[in-house]
């Protein structure tokens, strides 16, 4: 329990500052998912129509409606993509890892929660398109829920893949050993 | 060798199971208009215990001064399910999954009903900082509080699970 209780002080600890840094790095978090959001959309969309715009706080998708004319079609707000702080702040309070493992984990888990961003900005507006009856044929709503879950799950997810090893380790004492592992406790230590 | 795999297929299956659950009930617009009506009424409750004198109507809690609407995101169904699906897969024994996801829902209830409480007081008395404390600062703790309860559920089944023999 004692392991748990400081796991969960160093979150709060990595949180606050990092919650604070998001609010400036956002923007350009946006800019980088709107990047590669261009391309996924285009080619997954039949017409060339959607113009992705990551201007400010918010990430917008227009459609365009003729000519050099685009009409504002849906707007990913700030804290969409804010999940990405607790994700670094569950690996930084982490415990059991040592440093350039823990910063291998927070590049790797970074990049695969950016990958489901775009993902999950591209699949929004498929999906969106097709509700509307703008494109195929209208979408189960299921898959809009899976769309949503997977968003909300993937933070936790990538954590428990990236750190069970150390958990197993760090809770259990079980002696199976990687590279950048600390040093196993004998079992009954913490608790 | 053959219980590992046995214990693997177990854990799937039960995940599985339990996801499926949790999909077939967000699915469900009846169950989900009870929960958010059900957090609307627990946050109204323990608010009006703070002398708010809050009223309910569906799945919105209102005073004089501010309300707030309770909607499926707002009920952390999503991440209470994750807890669900993280405590089938765990393999211990059955009694203990069923403890874990009794107190997982019952924790999660709670906390969930601390957030829009505080919510409630922060649009009262500071309502610029609503937005960010939404979805910033709760949003956050939630998965903090959902993942420190899971793995202290965990550790805890773990060392009460039945050693096997070596083999």
């Amino acid at each position: 329990m004692r392991t748990v209780a400081r796991f969960l002080a160093a979150f709060l600890l990595f949180l606050i500052p990092a919650s604070l840094a998001w609010v400036p790095l956002a923007p350009a978090y946006h800019a980088a998912v709107a990047g590669a959001v261009r391309p996924a959309l285009r080619w997954v969309e039949r017409d060339d129509v959607s113009v992705v715009s990551a201007q400010g706080e918010d990430l917008g998708v227009y459609r365009k409606i003729g000519g050099d004319r685009v009409a504002p079609f849906m707007t990913f707000d700030r804290y969409a993509f804010f999940a990405l702080v607790p994700l670094l702040a569950l690996l930084a309070a982490t415990p059991g890892v040592r440093a350039a493992g823990r910063i291998w984990r927070m590049i790797a888990a970074g990049a695969a929660l950016y990958l489901v961003h775009v993902l999950y900005v591209v699949a929004s507006v498929g999906l969106a398109y097709a509700a509307l009856g703008l494109s195929g044929d209208a979408p189960h709503a299921a898959l809009q829920t899976a769309v949503r879950w997977c968003w909300e799950a993937a933070p936790i997810v990538l954590w428990l893949v990236l750190t069970a090893g150390a958990w197993r380790r760090v809770l259990f004492g079980r002696a199976a050993d990687s590279e950048g592992s600390m040093p196993v406790r004998p079992r009954g230590c913490e608790g | 060798m053959k219980g590992r795999a046995r214990q693997v297929t177990e854990s799937v299956v039960a995940a599985l199971a339990v996801a499926a659950g949790c999909f077939a009930l967000v699915e469900n617009e009846a169950a989900m208009t009870a929960i958010r009506r059900m957090f609307a009424a627990s946050a109204s409750a323990v608010l009006n215990l703070l002398g708010q004198g809050t009223v309910v109507r569906g799945s919105e809690v209102l005073s004089a001064q501010f309300g707030i609407s309770v909607v499926t995101a707002c009920t952390g169904v999503f991440l209470t399910g994750l807890f669900l699906v993280a405590v089938s897969a765990y393999p211990v024994s059955w009694r203990a999954r069923a403890t874990g996801a009794g107190l997982g829902i019952l924790g999660l209830y709670a906390v969930n009903v601390l957030r829009l409480v505080s919510l409630f007081f922060v649009g009262v008395h500071w309502p610029t900082a609503l937005e960010p404390i939404h979805q910033l600062v709760w949003q956050s703790l939630v998965i903090g509080i959902a993942v420190a309860m899971w793995l202290a559920w965990a550790a805890r089944a773990a060392r009460r699970r039945p050693q096997r023999g070596g083999v």
